[in-house]
């Protein structure tokens, strides 16, 4: 199968006063066509960073290297009418916060079909239509009224739900979606992760689905890469990764995670330390400072990610290489 | 259904707007109250023998004048019962009479308020336009050049007192070049157009003069942009603020994402959230212009209310003086009653508090 979007080398610099930070430093990955593609990391990693850069919308400033083949472009080449041209049209985006993400002085109706009208050349009428029956799908009650209501008026899951409903409304080949659930309670983020479902099988939507908790990724992904301080450490597919991780930081964060079956009073293992700071990029793989399994070599070499074992792995050490 | 619907019922958005409406009508009617009583309060702190500088010399030496002006006025009466009256007088539209001009000063105000309006009317469009118009402009190419001389000249703007601005403008504008005339509404002997609106330039289009329109609004010119000098500086800066404190919000981000033309983004993503702050600063510069008018029209040898204020303070011509502080305190809670009720048609959350 060809993919839908390949990311290589995606390298992002932002501006800060002492000088640019590399906060997205070299990535790969790629997409397939009614795929859910879940991206993981610590927060702080550089997973939004890299899903902005795809539609142009770093802030001012930013500098952006490598290529995003997407339908035969490149999304890092496209300006001004050829990027607005895909934006909201091939690729939908949903951000992390849904309290912030609508405009609160405009009503869902006209955020919901602005775009419509002018990508799919809709009329009012038609794009109204079309804008119910997206807030239907999205299960938002009284979906016609809710047309001429505020964001203010709804909840955050509910809002969740019609920023997803907007990112869909032209019908996108791809959606990204910057961690959608992690503003909301676990019922509500479970029925956005069944809706997500539900348009990839119905729809042959593919998904990039941000998070930095991997139990979401557990019921939903069909790859995973996981992000430590602006690189991949690790992709792989879902089974592969969650049950067998290789790399030391997968793992902390596999076992970070509360677990249904382990005993009620068994205490969560944090991991020790903080993700590094761009502007403090340690010397050799940036997760040895944190790493128990540490070697000399380490601090030295920058692991490359290379295949291994059927997923892609970068870590000298590989400690669980014998699967214990 | 996942997630037990927890929007707050959707009252329809006309409802909910008429009732803030109302609310608002009410606090300005009780602010009106409140302020008549505070004029009226100075208008009796003021030292001033009312019967004599009313009256005139001969008709204050006449016992029956004097006794029908102060039945007429209350002036036998105790406090609470003349402000009754003072209250009753001004419903009837009766402000007393200047003792300057010995006549009512409800028809001072008449002559002199339309001048006052054109003026101020055509500063506040000057300001608003290229104040808001910069203050985007700005904001959009932050720290590039454009935004850099923007944010000198406003500052200049702001910095420079108006009297200033004013005496450079006629030095040069009037004196020097000979561009423009430097004084009063129109050219000396010319007749003002027929009387509708008081507002020379539109009495002028709606009589079909356009000579006499071209005439109004060269000697408009001077005066205006210099009354909104400060005011183009101020809305500039803040407008800048507003729409920085807007451009990196997560729903302009949204916009974009949706591949919404930049002109799109900018008006109804960007502008609509800045509007507020905007608006806050027009209701300012509202004001601004009114206090400055004394100062420009004094200048300009502008006919305007200004005009009539100075002079009435000048010679503690207590009616006039009252008079004039009524109508601008009028003025002023009129636009911050306007101004509520654009927040409330910008921001519907305003509407439900
Ligand atoms: N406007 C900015 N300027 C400079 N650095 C930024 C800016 N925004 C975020 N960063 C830095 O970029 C890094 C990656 O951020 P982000 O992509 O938001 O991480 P994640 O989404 O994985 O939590 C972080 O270290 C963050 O501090
Ligand atoms: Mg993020």
């Amino acid at each position: 199968m060809t993919a839908l979007l390949e990311v290589e080398g995606l390298r992002v610099r932002l501006p800060t006063p002492r000088g640019f930070a590399t906060v997205v430093d070299g990535i790969d990955y790629h997409v397939e066509p009614a795929q859910v593609f879940g991206v993981a990391g610590e927060s702080g990693s550089g997973k939004t960073m890299s899903m902005l850069a795809l539609l142009g919308l770093l802030p001012p400033g930013a500098v952006v290297e490598g290529r995003a083949a997407f339908g035969g472009k490149d999304l890092l080449r496209l300006r001004g009418r050829e990027l607005r041209a895909v934006s909201g049209r091939d690729i939908g985006m949903v951000f992390q916060d849904p309290m912030t993400s609508l405009h609160p002085m405009l009503t869902i109706g006209q955020q919901l079909t602005e775009h419509m009208r002018r990508h799919l050349g809709l009329g009012r009428r038609a794009a109204g239509d079309r804008a119910v029956e997206l807030l239907d799908q999205v299960r938002i009650p009284g979906p016609r009224s809710a047309l001429h209501a505020y964001p203010h008026q709804f909840s955050g899951g509910m809002r969740q739900r019609i920023a997803i409903a907007i990112a869909l409304a032209c019908g996108p080949r791809l959606l990204i979606a910057d961690e959608p659930t992690t503003a909301l309670d676990v019922t509500v983020q479970a029925g956005i992760l069944r809706l997500l479902d539900r348009l990839r099988r119905e729809h042959d939507l593919s998904v990039v689905l941000i998070t930095h908790d991997l139990a979401v990724m557990s019921s939903i992904a069909d790859r995973i890469s996981i992000f430590y301080a602006g690189r991949v450490v690790e992709s792989g597919r879902r089974d592969e990764l969650l049950r067998r991780p290789r790399h030391p930081y997968t793992r902390a964060l596999l076992d970070a995670l509360p677990h249904p079956e382990a005993a009620r009073d068994t205490p969560l293992v944090a991991i020790k330390g903080a993700p590094p700071s761009p502007q403090q990029i340690p010397p050799g793989c940036r997760y040895h400072p944190r790493c128990p399994y540490a070697i000399e070599v380490c601090t030295m070499d920058d692991p490359p990610l290379v295949p291994t074992d059927g997923r892609r792995l970068a870590c000298h050490v590989d400690p669980f290489a014998d699967g214990e | 259904m996942v997630d037990a619907p927890r929007a707050r019922r959707r009252p329809r958005p006309s409802s909910s707007f008429l009732r803030f409406l109302l609310r608002r009508l009410a606090a300005l009617v009780l602010l009106a109250v409140g302020i008549t009583l505070v004029v009226f309060v100075l208008t009796q702190l003021v030292p001033s023998n009312a019967v004599a500088t009313n009256l005139g010399e001969q008709a204050a030496a006449d016992p029956a004048a004097v006794a029908a002006f102060k039945a007429h006025y209350g002036l036998d009466k105790p406090l609470p019962v003349r402000y009754w009256l003072y209250l009753r007088h001004l419903l009837q539209g009766d402000l007393g009479q200047s003792s300057l001009t010995h006549d009512a000063v409800t028809h001072d105000l008449g002559q002199f308020i339309p001048a006052t309006a054109e003026l101020a009317l055509y500063s506040i469009v000057i300001a608003a336009f290229f104040g808001i118009t910069f203050g985007v402009i700005a904001a959009m190419r932050r720290n590039r050049p454009t935004d850099h001389v923007l944010r000198v000249v406003s500052l200049g703007g702001i910095s420079m007192p108006t009297f200033w601005i004013a005496l450079v403008a006629l030095y040069v504008g009037f004196f020097k070049l000979g561009w423009f005339p430097g004084a009063d509404r129109l050219d000396p002997g010319v007749l003002p157009p027929p009387h509708k609106s008081g507002l020379y330039t539109i009495d002028a289009l709606l009589g079909g003069q356009w000579g006499l329109f071209a005439q109004a609004l060269h000697h408009l010119v001077l005066p205006a942009l210099v009354l909104a000098a400060f005011n183009v500086s101020l809305l500039t800066r803040y407008t800048r603020s507003a729409v920085l404190e807007v451009v990196g919000n997560d729903y302009v981000r949204a916009g974009r994402a949706k591949g919404l033309p930049e002109r799109v983004v900018v008006r109804r993503y960007i502008l609509r959230a800045a509007l507020p702050a905007v608006v806050t600063v027009l209701g300012l510069v509202f004001a601004n212009v009114l206090t400055g008018a004394v100062l420009v029209e004094k200048i300009f040898s502008w006919p305007g209310i200004g005009q009539y204020a100075y002079q009435a303070a000048v010679n503690l011509d207590v009616p006039a003086i009252a008079g004039v502080s009524l109508f601008v305190a009028v003025v002023y809670i009129t636009v911050n009653f306007i101004v509520d009720i654009l927040y409330g048609l910008i921001d519907p959350r305003i509407r439900v508090r």
